[in-house]
């Protein structure tokens, strides 16, 4: 009874250490998250605290829906009316207001509006007349400058043209006379929550990482898929050699990577290949080689030879061999080898930054810039945000495969 | 199973080529490089109004100027500090996690063993930001907690290099601890209990069952485990360069190297030489290690 006695005021003070420590590990991650919480001006504040005072998710919509002031050139429909004059073929337009709405695309729904004065369109309508003009337009709207409030600080429309107007008892259609309308301070534009997403910098940056780490992906498999089937089932001269090197290469593969970058930038830009998405993608994959081959080689290893050399007795080939019998049975080992492969291209950032112009460049790399422009009009709490939705996709990956990715990191060793 | 040569070459060629293209071409080429004058105007594409001469062969220079300069050296010792100090760090702290929630007084263990591995799930580039939000000297929630535990002069773990080094061995703990802890604990638990339960028969105390039955099984592992992140120490480069790039600059050998190429002075030439070195050391050390522990069984089958 003793005993089981002591063991119980054991266990609970072992368990409460346990419990304490990991929450001291976790601190960073949970108070990161925390941070985000707080809108950015509260943070200045050098108190401690554990839990935000007001939580809100501005920071999030800052960096999801902010608008970045991207370009947009999207064609629009809209109407025009006000005060117009008939004459010699134009149509003068004095006092108006011209509002235009994007029908498709991205930007589904957004409207603008803007007065308008001095303009003319190329009617060819006989007569004079004037009168109140009310009429459909076409047209296209190219923003480049937009204000958090949505005032236009500089735009034009362009290939403005009149469908259908109407000028007192006279109908008119024309394209417009000058060559476009400078959109200017008092033009107003409203967005949908789709189209700030699209205008935002962070879609801007996460459709360059999506394209990178996607290529990088198929390009693996390309790689790693029917390597991985030779090196498991092919005797052939040299095949332990090439292993054991590439074993070797996945735990130096980091340093060596930095240390052949001044080749590789040089190599690169010789062949003309700089500020390329592909290229860096197909380098990516490359460096994954020795280790998406390794991993997929022992998932293979671990399927019954009695398969494919049942097919092959058959007559199959050897890609219809990796095509209809082992594909299906690797599958998770070609997820493993996938998801390495797009959290490699998705975080990845000294590559990117330097073989990359900002056009280009991924996620990694605007985060990565934005942490020294941080306490210099970038908030901590926008910085949160920003990089808590960068981690989330490799997080949920993570956490998705984690047997498979514990047993290929800790890969080559511990054979049970 | 007779197979043809080229069914085999057409299944590894491809990877092989694009690896050894992207990969170990680099790495030839800067050892050519690290004998040559490459330096901007003259790489990787001459532009004659630079006035720089064009790319030529000139022989052991850069490697002279590399070992006299003194930034290499501090470089170059502060790099092995570190792999003392954080290879150690992250052993005893791996080791001590390992056998805390491998524990049978721990109740729950299999929960917190899964949440601790998150540091593991997420982009270093984020797990840095993270460290480098704690350690501010402002914001960062560490310097607060000492100034409400009465230091009131608190370290600037960002701008002070000693701190900063300090701080770098916290963050390298932290990011290795779920590695050495997966491989540590499957380790403990391939330790039969019939054998602990005989030295506990024999009368050995904890500290003793520790020492002489679970150490001697455990240790492989360990020692495998610490040959890798020993490596990994050594090339320590993304970390100090996200946290602070210019204050490490001759702390980490990679570090040095990298921002001798694309730094406020390129030099490629000399950034090759720092390269070069590096990998041979890396090299050699990995061989001695490999030999050492036989590391190369576990490549086998």
């Amino acid at each position: 009874m003793r005993i089981r006695k002591r063991f119980i005021v054991k266990s609970a003070a072992m368990t409460a250490l346990a419990v304490f420590i990991m929450f001291v590990i976790l601190f960073p991650v949970y108070y990161i998250f925390i941070v985000s919480l707080e809108p950015g001006a509260t943070l200045a504040t050098t108190h401690l605290r554990l839990t935000p005072k007001h939580p809100s998710l501005e920071s999030y919509r800052q960096v999801l829906f902010g608008l970045s002031g991207n370009r947009i050139m999207e064609n629009f429909s809209g109407t025009i009316t006000g005060q117009a004059v008939l004459k010699d073929g134009k149509l003068y337009v004095k006092q108006g207001v011209l509002k235009g709405k994007v029908k498709y695309g991205p930007f589904t729904g957004f409207t603008f509006s803007t007065p308008v004065s001095g303009i003319s369109f190329n009617v060819g309508t006989k007569g004079e007349t004037s009168g109140q003009l009310k009429g459909d337009v076409k047209g296209l709207v190219v923003l480049t400058s937009v204000d958090t409030n949505g005032t236009i600080s500089f735009g034009l429309v362009r290939n403005l043209r009149l469908t259908k107007g109407t000028l007192g008892n006279l109908q008119v259609s024309g394209p417009l006379a000058e060559r476009f309308i400078l959109l200017k301070g008092n033009a107003v534009a409203h967005f949908t929550a789709l189209g700030k997403f699209v205008n935002s910098a962070f879609f801007h940056y996460l459709k360059n990482s999506l394209i990178l780490a996607g290529l990088a992906v198929v390009l693996t498999w390309l790689f790693a898929i029917p390597a991985s089937y030779a090196f498991s089932r092919i005797k052939f001269f040299g095949r332990g050699h090439i292993l054991y090197f590439y074993l070797m290469f996945t735990q130096v593969a980091g340093g060596l990577g930095i240390a052949g970058l001044i080749a590789l930038y040089g190599i690169v830009v010789k062949l003309g290949l700089y500020n390329k998405l592909p290229v860096l993608s197909l380098i990516y994959a490359a460096g994954g080689v020795p280790f998406n081959t390794w991993l997929l080689k022992s998932y293979v290893d671990s399927i019954s030879p009695d398969f494919d050399e049942a097919a092959l007795i058959d007559g199959a080939s050897y890609l219809q061999i990796i095509r209809y019998v082992l594909l299906p049975m690797a599958l998770p080992g070609i997820a493993t080898v996938s998801i390495f492969a797009f959290i490699g291209g998705w975080t990845e950032f000294i590559l990117a930054n330097l073989l990359l112009e900002q056009n280009n460049q991924p996620l990694a790399v605007w985060i990565w810039s934005m942490l020294s422009g941080i306490n210099r009009g970038i908030q901590w709490s926008y910085f949160a945000a920003a990089a808590l939705l960068f981690a989330l996709p490799v997080f949920i990956m993570f956490m998705l495969a984690q047997n498979y990715i514990k047993s290929g990191l800790t890969l080559g060793g511990l054979k049970e | 199973m007779r197979v043809k040569k080229w069914v085999v070459l057409a299944l590894i060629l491809p990877g092989m080529l694009a690896f050894l293209f992207f990969n170990l071409w680099p790495i030839i080429y800067s050892i050519y490089l690290s004998f040559t004058n490459a330096k901007l105007g003259n790489f990787p594409i001459y532009s004659p109004g630079s006035g720089v001469k064009p790319l030529h062969f000139i022989g052991l220079a850069n490697y002279r100027w590399i070992l006299s300069d003194p930034g290499f050296r501090e470089a170059f010792l502060w790099t092995w500090l570190f792999v003392a100090t954080s290879v150690t760090l992250k052993v005893t702290v791996g080791l001590f996690l390992s056998l805390l929630y491998n524990s049978k007084y721990v109740k729950g263990k299999i929960i917190y063993r899964s949440l601790l591995i998150i540091p593991w799930a997420l982009p270093l580039l984020f797990s840095v930001t993270v460290w480098r939000f704690m350690f501010d000297p402002v914001f960062g929630p560490i310097n607060m907690i000492l100034k409400s535990l009465g230091v009131s002069n608190p370290p600037n773990w960002v701008n002070n290099p000693n701190w900063g080094f300090v701080a770098l061995n916290i963050i390298e703990v932290w990011l290795a601890y779920p590695f050495m802890m997966t491989v540590i604990i499957s380790a403990l638990q391939s330790v039969p209990d019939n054998l602990i339960e005989a030295a506990v028969i024999d009368g050995a105390n904890y500290w003793q069952r520790l020492r002489h039955v679970i150490i001697p099984i455990v240790g492989k592992p360990i020692a495998f485990a610490t040959i890798l992140t020993s490596a990994a120490s050594f090339q320590y480069f993304m970390v100090p360069y996200i946290y602070n790039a210019s204050l490490f600059q001759n702390r980490f050998i990679l570090l040095y190297g990298f921002l001798k190429a694309f730094g406020g002075v390129p030099n490629y030439g000399r950034a090759a030489a720092v390269m070069v070195i590096a990998t041979l050391i890396l090299a050699i050390y990995m061989y001695i290690n490999v030999k050492i522990t036989h590391l190369q069984e576990g490549a086998k089958g």
